[in-house]
C-alpha cells in the first residue's frame, strides 16, 4: 500500500507540474503568436482531478488532515487516540457515498462514451476513473489506520496526530 | 417529517459537536451533509422512500465534489502553494528579509521590523499565514534571540507578521473565499492589498514605538550600512519583486488572470532558482511533493464544505435566519459588529477554513440583503481570521512559532507580546468596515 501511495502522490506532483506548464505555455502563446494549445481548459481540469485526489492517501498517511484539536487537547492521550480513530471511521463513511457515485459516474461515462465538446473532443472518464482511484486509495488508507490504531490502543499505546504545520 | 430548516440547524449542531470530538473537518461536513440530505430526499414526499434518496443524494455528493476539483480556476491553489515551497527553496523569500535587514538594522528593534517586512514579502508570494509564520519562524526568531531580543517581542512580531499572508494576495482564504461566494478572485487579491499594507504599517509602528518606550526590550541598533551596501542588499531581492510584479500587476493590469499569474510566476520561480544555482531538481520534486500534501488537505475541506453548502440550500434555513435577522431589523453597525464578534469568537477555537465554510452560507446572504459590498465583507471576514490566528487560547501562529522555538519562548509568553499587534490589528479592522474605499479602491480600478 506504501509503494502505490507513494506512486499515486508523484503522480500527482507530475500533475500540478503539467499542469503549471499548460498553463504557461497557453499564456505565451496567446500573448506573442495569438493562438492557444487546443482542449487545454479540459486538459488542466483533468488535470486537477489527479493533482488533488491522487495524492490523498498519502495525505491520510501523513494524518495531514485538518481537525479542530483545541478540546481534545485538555483530554489524556489515550482518549485523545480513541478520537483520533472515530474520526478515521467517520471519514471513512463519509467518503463511501462518494466511491459509489464516482464509480456509478465512470461506469456510465464509459458505456455511454461520452466527451467534452472541443477541439479534441477528450473522453469524460479519465478524471471520474481518477476521482475514484484517489478516494478509494484513501479509503484504503483510512481503513488500514483504524486497524492499525486500534491495535496501538491494545497494545496500551498512543496515537499521534499531525504536527500544526500541516495545517492550511 | 422533520422540518427541512430545522434538519439544517440539526445538522450545523452535529457538525460542531463532531468538529469538537476531533472529527477531520472535512470527514464531519461530507458525512453529516450527505446523512441530512439522504433523510430530506427520502421525506421529501411524506413517505420514507429511500430508493429515489440515494440516488439524488449520490449525485449531490458527487457532483459537487467533482465539480470543485475538476475546475480550471481553482488550480491556482496548488500552483501558488507551490510557488511558495520553489521560492522558498530557491532562497526568494529569505531575500526579502535580509534586505529589510540591511535598510532597518541602524534602528533599535530593526531585525524585528525587518521580521514583519520579510513576512510581509512572503506573504505576497506564498498566501498561507501558516506556511509564512513557521518558515519567517525559523529564520527571525532564533536570530533575534541570539541578538539579545526579548522573546515576547522576537516571536509576537513574527506570529502577527506572519498573518499577513491571509490579506496580502496571493491568499489560499481569498481564493477559498471566492469560491463560496462566487465573487471574483481578481478583485479580492486587490482588494486586499492596502488592508495587508496597512497593517504591515501597523506592525512595524507597534515595534518602533514599543522599542522606544521600553528599550530594554531590543538592542541598540548596529553601526549604519553604507548607501551603497543597502541598494545592494535591495538588488538581491530583486526576484521575489518581480513575482509581486507578475501577481499583482499582472492581475491589476488585466493581462493575466489569477490561475495565470500563478503558472507563470511558478514557471519564473522555477527559472530564476536554477540561473541562481540555488534550486535542484531534487528541491524541486520535494517542493511539489510538499505542495501535494497541502493542496489535497484545502480541498479536502474544501469539497466537503461545498457539499454541506448544497445541503444548506436544500434546507431553507439560510433564508429562515435572514427574515429572522430582518424581522429584528438591526442598523448595519449592529449587524457587522455581530458578525465580527461571531467571528472572533469562532477565530478563538477553529482554524480559518472550518470557520469560513461553516459561517460563509449563513453571513453571505444576510450581508447581501442589507446591499453590502461582497468583496469589501470579504476582506473583513479574512481580516477577522487573520486575528483569530493570533488570538488565545488556540491563535494558530503563536503556536507554530511556539513549536519552532521551543523552551526559549513558551506560548504565555508570546501572547503576552501578542498583544499590542492585536491592537493595530483591531484598528486596522474598524479602519476597513468603516471605509471600504480602503478595500474597494484597487478593485474598482482593475482593467
Amino acid at each position: 500500500m506504501a509503494r502505490l501511495e507513494r506512486l499515486l502522490w508523484a503522480l500527482g506532483a507530475a500533475a500540478i507540474v503539467a499542469l503549471g506548464l499548460l498553463i504557461a505555455v497557453n499564456v505565451l502563446l496567446r500573448e506573442v503568436f495569438a493562438s492557444q494549445l487546443p482542449d487545454s481548459v479540459v486538459m488542466v481540469r483533468e488535470l486537477m482531478v489527479a493533482a488533488i485526489l491522487l495524492p490523498l492517501a498519502a495525505a491520510t498517511a501523513a494524518r495531514a488532515h485538518i481537525a479542530v484539536e483545541f478540546i481534545t487537547d485538555h483530554l489524556s492521550p489515550r482518549a485523545r487516540s480513541r478520537l483520533i480513530v472515530m474520526g478515521s471511521v467517520v471519514g471513512l463513511l463519509g467518503l463511501a457515498p462518494l466511491l459509489w457515485a464516482g464509480g456509478r459516474e465512470l461506469i456510465a461515462n464509459i458505456s455511454d462514451g461520452a466527451f467534452f465538446y472541443g477541439d479534441l473532443n477528450l473522453p469524460r472518464w479519465p478524471g471520474r476513473a481518477l476521482f475514484v482511484i484517489g478516494v478509494g486509495a484513501c479509503m484504503i488508507r483510512l481503513a488500514l489506520l483504524i486497524w492499525q490504531d486500534i491495535r496501538t490502543l491494545r497494545a496500551g499505546g498512543v496515537v499521534e496526530a499531525a504536527p500544526p504545520e500541516k495545517a492550511e | 417529517m422533520i422540518d427541512p430548516a430545522t434538519l439544517g440547524l440539526i445538522a450545523f449542531a452535529a457538525v460542531l459537536v463532531l468538529l469538537a470530538l476531533r472529527v477531520p473537518i472535512a470527514f464531519a461536513l461530507a458525512s453529516v451533509a450527505t446523512v441530512a440530505a439522504f433523510t430530506i430526499f427520502a421525506t421529501r414526499t411524506g413517505t420514507f422512500m429511500p430508493e429515489r434518496a440515494i440516488r439524488a443524494t449520490a449525485s449531490l455528493v458527487f457532483n459537487n465534489a467533482f465539480e470543485l476539483v475538476h475546475s480550471y480556476d481553482l488550480s491556482m491553489i496548488p500552483l501558488f502553494v507551490a510557488l511558495g515551497h520553489i521560492a522558498y527553496r530557491a532562497e526568494i523569500t529569505t531575500r526579502i528579509y535580509d534586505a529589510a535587514k540591511v535598510w532597518l538594522t541602524g534602528l533599535r528593534g530593526g531585525v524585528a521590523m525587518a521580521s514583519v517586512v520579510g513576512c510581509g514579502g512572503f506573504s505576497a508570494i506564498t498566501g498561507s499565514s501558516i506556511a509564512c509564520a513557521s518558515t519567517m519562524g525559523r529564520i527571525c526568531v532564533p536570530e533575534m534571540l541570539r541578538m539579545g531580543y526579548d522573546p515576547r517581542l522576537a516571536t509576537s512580531s513574527v506570529a502577527a507578521g506572519g498573518t499577513l499572508g491571509s490579506l496580502i494576495p496571493p491568499s489560499v482564504l481569498f481564493i477559498i473565499y471566492g469560491i463560496f461566494t462566487e465573487t471574483s478572485i481578481n478583485a479580492l487579491f486587490m482588494a486586499g492589498v492596502l488592508p495587508g499594507l496597512l497593517t504591515l504599517a501597523g506592525f512595524v509602528l507597534v515595534i518602533a514605538v514599543w522599542t522606544w518606550r521600553d528599550p530594554a526590550i531590543a538592542p541598540a541598533g548596529a553601526a549604519k550600512v553604507s548607501t551603497r551596501d543597502r541598494w545592494r542588499a535591495a538588488g538581491m531581492a530583486w526576484p521575489a519583486l518581480l513575482l509581486f510584479l507578475i501577481i499583482v500587476g499582472g492581475i491589476y493590469g488585466g493581462i493575466f488572470t489569477a490561475t495565470e499569474a500563478a503558472a507563470i510566476s511558478v514557471v519564473a520561480t522555477t527559472i530564476i532558482g536554477f540561473a541562481q544555482r540555488r534550486l535542484t531538481w531534487a528541491g524541486l520534486w520535494e517542493s511539489m511533493k510538499e505542495t501535494c500534501i497541502q493542496t489535497t488537505a484545502i480541498f479536502l475541506i474544501a469539497m466537503g464544505a461545498k457539499i454541506f453548502v448544497s445541503f444548506i440550500a436544500l434546507t431553507g434555513v439560510a433564508p429562515s435566519i435572514v427574515e429572522w435577522v430582518t424581522d429584528l431589523d438591526p442598523s448595519v453597525v449592529v449587524l457587522m459588529l455581530a458578525i465580527a464578534a461571531i467571528y472572533l469568537l469562532l477565530g478563538m477555537f477553529l482554524d480559518p477554513i472550518g470557520i469560513m465554510v461553516l459561517t460563509l452560507p449563513l453571513t453571505v446572504p444576510l450581508v447581501e440583503s442589507y446591499g453590502l459590498n461582497i468583496i469589501w465583507f470579504g476582506v473583513v471576514v479574512i481580516k477577522l481570521l487573520e486575528i483569530g490566528l493570533i488570538t488565545p487560547p488556540v491563535g494558530l501562529n503563536v503556536f507554530v512559532i511556539a513549536g519552532v522555538v521551543g523552551r526559549d519562548a513558551p506560548i504565555d509568553r508570546i501572547f503576552a507580546g501578542i498583544a499590542r499587534f492585536l491592537s493595530v490589528d483591531v484598528i486596522v479592522l474598524a479602519l476597513i468596515m468603516a471605509f471600504p474605499v480602503i478595500s474597494l479602491l484597487l478593485p474598482m480600478g482593475m482593467r
